[in-house]
């Protein structure tokens, strides 16, 4: 071999070697990068890789917690009363969505075998796995639930069929139970699944059971308890290896309502002809013993298993305007019963308008108001007693509802006080009681007038408002809250429907409302001695007498009031009201006051008068009351009806209701 | 006879029975809690008893045998890669992890494990015959069409990933074989910024989606929004006017006044959601004029180069204009190739697993913490939650990702022991490769250590995250027969060379 050749050899010799070496290197290297990626891994990141591992072999699985139950006043222990609301355990069929490979595809294909085998026709099902919206809740993972209420005869059938019975999981579920239907409907509301709203702006989870009106909703929190959870370890058969229970599922507070059972019938079974509302409230507290809308809706139905039947009663309902609770959510003008708070602020502001309750104003059934204003021409007010009232004080007044006594006093007394008056009773506020959607009265200003009509504020508007008519509105819960002031001297609890909250499994007490005073008002007693007979003698002589002034019932002191609507010529479309307390004279703690508005209830006695009665009835069962006074059967009044003015200004915008 | 016995690498030899008996032991553990388990374990251990005799078989064989008929063999396998794809004798199995097998009987055979180790045979007695002139580019050409046949047989199976660990395999015998060091260098420059550019726009367009939405929710198109919330990421075939198909449902691109607000929001997005170099990358004329600047001063300097008559600039315009080249490539690339969305996730997946949820994505978001989760001890033999069982929480765990179920049952410390063992494999096949005496048996050794040690590397840098997900299995340790024997084969070869390194 020639020199240059070896050396040629040598070098290439050299170079691959130099190569190998370099080769070991990237050998060596790529097991140092193996080591610390492992270390990475395993050590640094091991606790949360451990975790993601879990999250991957272990499942958790809700045990839902049963709602609290809800009772009457007259609760004793879970054990003995009867509850308002129950619970009734049913089993839902879920699919098991998480054992098929191809996602929406064969889960569909599962859900139409399912319902074949079970021969369910195709309408049932057909649109709940129309796509995308199929795809996009297997996406979304929330539970596809096939049955619900499966019936003993169909559970044995599906258990039967094997293979379906490993894709799919039987889920008990509790449903809520309104014994008392629709007549508690308003208070009670109902529960149902949360909507995609629910679930993205509350804390639940898609099979919880949800309050959507009601007490349910204002106390859901409460009600709904804390599931507990269980985790489970499935092979990767899907069955169940390994089963543990980490939390046991809490069930919800039960709640104790002020509501009495029998009253609450009482006024639901009354009302139940009318469109109106009944509110009871025992004024020395403010607890609501009963509170009854109607129309009404079955909350039975709204929270069953049953979509189709509930979808349809919902509707119905809402055409309907069922979901209303006129007690709070809607406003009419307080017509005659605005009278009260008229006399009460002549008699708080006397010293300014040299006014006394002695004072006496002529009724010849019309009131003239002589224009202070060119252009604007004369009125002419009418009483609704065509004969009229001669000369009355203010007792007489209230007692005969006499409008011409309150057109002179309303205007004498200038509308500035009558709105002061309002305002301070709280005729624009919420009362707050514990329910959901309350809204607000309206009291008118001589600024709104002016903001929204364009001209002041007339002393006919001032006449008109003496009796409760014209531009304000009131809620009936509101009005009956200022009757509360009367019987209480000033004093007004806010109004509550929770008297309790019990710990389920010992029945101890979680929380209990301490009755809260909502405003206390300082009110001469010559004031309300003079209010209170006037309120006595409506219902012992006067507008309410013949229904109210009963051996059966205690002495009931209260106010009628007739609305005018838009809709005249036809009394009937007339709103009534009644709001009164008994026993007259009794402490306040043995009293209750009722307030009852129905809408085109005719006039306040003949349409409110007869549910007040009813309810009062249910409230003093004979012998639970003492007659202080001889029963008087005096001379009674005629009916109070108000004539139909001619003057567009008695208008009143009645029927505006304003939905939740 | 005791001669060759003391000549035997004992420590190799442990090394890749250690390695194996991981292997059948993971095997085993995974089925344990498995009634009527499929018996994989028990089959890996005839495997293994199948590659002993083969490996002992290969010792006995002069392997410069191999190299006079490394084209007989080479051509036989490429005749089996062939069979394959012929309907009625080759089996294409459907599913996970496709890997096509020749039929005999009962006895199936995955030919492209027979083709890797005869290419690197054939390779290495190639670069011998011409070990003087192998600086020149020219004799580089046949090595590449040695590699290519193959490889196209094998991507038609089709089998991506194995056909892709063909190259590493050529680069490192080419660079062990004495090639120049610029050409292997451009070779994969051009390879990797031809590629890494365009995923890294497929990537980026993946995770414009969201943007995109909340732009056109700006805006206020809730057709488009909802358009884009249903193709997601095919979006981009939409803008080029084209149907795509969802699920089963064929998606028609909007009317042209749409596409034109769709366009606008597109460009608005891009301008606010993405960094300088994506603006340049997805910028043609900008990509074509850098690369053809490149190539023009790697053009001018050649000439200077001629003109001189001097051997000067060579890196300076090789490296220039392998860098032009690769940025048209790349522009080219974009423009003209259209990446399915999976391919791209495929690829790019391991970079973010949680942004994917689906395919690739799932496989390293169950996998990392199946590794992770072994902590520093791991959870027990038996313990393999992750692992273990008919469908395992990790895909493939019996296979490619088996490495997996090892680090979840032994820990940091079983991992650290099993990636020595499996490493010190090509090592020593290295100090064989080192030791011989005779240039095709050092240059086999270390093709065959190439082939042994790219499996490996791939295959734990795939299941540890590092790199992007194809389907190779871990040699020596993954359940598979054809692998297995082939791998023991080779380290057969390597200690036939060890045995006779003095023998010329």
């Amino acid at each position: 071999m020639g020199r240059s050749v070896s050396s040629i050899e040598y070098k290439l010799e050299r170079s691959f070697r130099l190569r190998l070496y370099f080769f070991s290197g990237l050998i060596v290297m790529a097991l140092i990068i193996f080591i610390f990626q492992l270390f990475n891994l395993q050590i640094i990141y091991g606790a949360e890789n451990s975790r993601k591992a879990e999250m991957f072999v272990r499942r958790s699985e809700s045990l839902p917690a049963s709602r609290g139950l809800v009772f009457d006043r007259n609760f004793k222990t879970p054990e003995d009363s009867q509850p308002l609301i129950s619970n009734n355990q049913s089993l839902d069929v879920v699919v098991n969505t998480s054992l098929f490979k191809n996602k929406p595809d064969d889960i569909r294909e599962f859900i139409i075998k399912f319902y074949k085998r079970l021969s369910i026709p195709k309408a049932y099902y057909e649109s709940e796995i129309v796509e995308p919206k199929f795809s996009k809740k297997i996406k979304s993972k929330t539970p596809i639930i096939l049955l619900q209420g499966v019936t003993s005869e169909q559970h044995e059938r599906i258990i039967l069929f094997d293979d379906i019975g490993r894709f799919i999981n039987f889920i008990p579920t509790p449903r809520r139970i309104y014994h008392m239907g629709p007549a508690l409907a308003h208070v009670t509301g109902y529960v149902g699944l949360p909507s995609t709203n629910d679930l993205k702006n509350r804390e639940i989870k898609s099979y919880q059971l949800l309050g959507k009106s009601g007490l349910e909703l204002q106390y859901d929190q409460h009600l709904r308890g804390s599931d507990g959870f269980r985790i489970q370890k499935r092979n990767s058969d899907g069955n169940i290896e390994e089963e543990r229970i980490i939390e046991h599922a809490r069930m919800g507070n039960n709640l104790i309502l002020t509501i009495d059972k029998k009253i609450q019938f009482a006024a639901y079974n009354a009302l139940k002809d009318f469109r109106g509302t009944v509110i009871a409230i025992r004024p020395a507290t403010g607890e609501v013993v009963a509170l009854a809308s109607n129309p009404s809706f079955d909350p039975n139905t709204l929270s069953g298993k049953n979509k189709q039947k509930r979808q349809e009663h919902f509707n119905r309902i809402k055409k309907s305007k069922g979901f209303l609770n006129m007690a709070l959510q809607s406003k009419f003008p307080p017509a005659s019963t605005f009278k009260t708070l008229v006399g009460l602020a002549a008699l708080e502001s006397e010293h300014k308008i040299n006014y006394l309750a002695s004072n006496m104003f002529m009724c010849n059934s019309r009131f003239y108001l002589k224009s202070s204003f060119a252009g604007v021409p004369d009125q002419e007010f009418l009483c609704w007693d065509k004969k009229g009232h001669g000369n009355n004080d203010l007792i007489h007044a209230l007692e005969k509802s006499c409008s011409v006594y309150f057109y002179n006093l309303g205007y004498k007394l200038g509308s500035e006080a009558i709105l002061y008056y309002a305002r301070l009773f709280g005729l624009d506020k919420r009362t707050n009681i514990d329910l959901p959607g309350e809204i607000e009265g309206f009291v008118p200003s001589n600024e709104w007038k002016k903001r929204s009509y364009g001209n002041k504020w007339y002393d006919g508007d001032t006449v008109n408002l003496s009796i409760g008519q014209g531009y304000i509105t009131v809620t009936p819960i509101a009005m009956t809250l200022f009757y509360m002031a009367i019987a209480n001297n000033g004093k007004v609890y806010q109004p509550y429907l929770l008297g309790e909250m019990r710990n389920p499994l010992d029945n101890s007490v979680v929380y209990r409302t301490v009755p809260k005073v909502l405003r206390d008002i300082p009110i001469k007693a010559s004031t309300l001695e003079a209010l209170n007979q006037g309120l006595r003698a409506v219902a012992k002589t006067g507008t309410a007498s013949r229904l109210l002034n009963q051996p059966d019932l205690p002495e009931i002191a209260g106010k009628t009031g007739t609305a005018q609507t838009k809709r005249r010529g036809q009394s009937s479309s007339n709103h009534a009201w009644f709001i009164g307390y008994a026993p007259y004279g009794a402490p306040a703690e043995e009293q209750i006051i009722v307030g009852v508005f129905v809408e085109h209830g005719v006039g306040g006695a003949v349409g409110a008068g007869p549910i007040a009665r009813e309810v009062f009835k249910a409230a003093f069962p004979p012998g639970s009351f003492i007659r202080r006074e001889k029963l008087e059967l005096g001379s009674k009044m005629d009916e109070e009806i108000p004539l139909i003015q001619e003057d567009d200004s008695t208008d009143t915008d009645a029927d505006e209701e304003v939905s939740p | 006879m005791e001669k060759r016995l003391e000549k035997l690498d004992y420590i190799l030899i442990f090394c890749v029975i250690i390695a194996v008996s991981c292997g059948i032991i993971t095997l085993y553990t995974q089925e344990y809690n498995v009634l009527d388990g499929p018996g994989k374990w028990w089959r890996q251990l005839i495997y293994f008893f199948i590659g002993m005799i083969t490996m002992i078989l290969m010792t006995r064989v002069n392997y410069q045998l191999l190299g006079s008929y490394a084209l007989p063999i080479y051509l036989f396998s490429i005749v089996l890669l062939v069979l394959t794809l012929v309907p009625g004798i080759g089996y294409l199995p459907s599913g996970r992890g496709a890997r096509s097998w020749l039929k005999f009987g009962s006895v199936q055979i995955q030919t492209s494990e027979i083709a890797k180790l005869s290419t690197v045979i054939l390779l290495g007695q190639y670069l011998v015959i011409r070990e003087r002139e192998v600086k020149n580019i020219s004799v580089l050409i046949i090595p590449f069409i040695i590699v290519i046949i193959p490889m196209i047989l094998i991507i038609l199976q089709p089998d991506f990933g194995t056909a892709v660990s063909f190259l590493p395999i050529l680069l490192a015998i080419l660079f062990l074989g004495g090639a120049d060091i610029l050409h292997i260098s451009s070779l994969i420059t051009l390879g990797f910024i031809s590629l890494a550019i365009p995923m890294y726009v497929e990537f980026t367009k993946l995770t414009l989606t969201q943007p995109l939405i909340d732009q056109l929710n700006k805006i206020n198109n809730s057709e488009l929004v909802s358009l884009v919330n249903k193709v997601q990421g095919k979006i981009w075939l939409i803008l080029k006017k084209k149907a795509v198909i969802v699920g089963n449902i064929q998606i028609d691109p909007p009317t042209e006044k749409s596409l034109l607000i769709l366009q606008e929001a597109v460009d608005q997005t891009m301008e606010e959601n993405t960094n300088f170099f994506f603006q340049i990358f997805m910028n043609e004329p900008i990509m074509l004029g850098l690369g053809a600047i490149f190539i023009s001063i790697s053009l001018i300097l050649l000439v200077i180069r001629f003109a001189r008559g001097r051997d000067q600039f060579r890196q300076y315009y090789i490296s220039l204009g392998v860098l032009g080249l690769s940025i048209i490539f790349a522009s080219l690339v974009i423009k003209y190739i259209p990446f399915r969305e999976n391919q791209v996730v495929r690829l790019t997946a391991f970079i973010n697993p949680d942004q994917f949820k689906q395919g690739a994505g799932y496989q390293l978001r169950a996998s990392k913490p199946a590794i992770g989760s072994g902590r520093f001890l791991g959870k027990g033999l038996t313990y393999g939650e992750m692992t273990e069982g008919r469908v395992p929480h990790v895909p493939e765990s019996s296979t490619d990702f088996i490495f997996a179920s090892w680090a979840e049952q032994t820990g940091f410390v079983g991992s650290v022991f099993l990636i020595f063992i499996l490493l010190a494999i090509p090592l020593r096949g290295l100090q064989v490769s080192f030791e011989s005496k005779d240039k095709f048996g050092s240059l086999l050794a270390a093709g065959i250590v190439a082939l042994i040690f790219f499996h490996m590397f791939i295959n734990l840098g795939i299941v540890l995250g590092l790199l992007p997900v194809t389907g190779l299995p871990l040699s020596f340790v993954s359940y598979g027969g054809s692998h297995l024997i082939m791998s023991m084969m080779a380290v057969g070869i390597i200690i036939s060379i060890k045995i006779r390194k003095h023998a010329n």
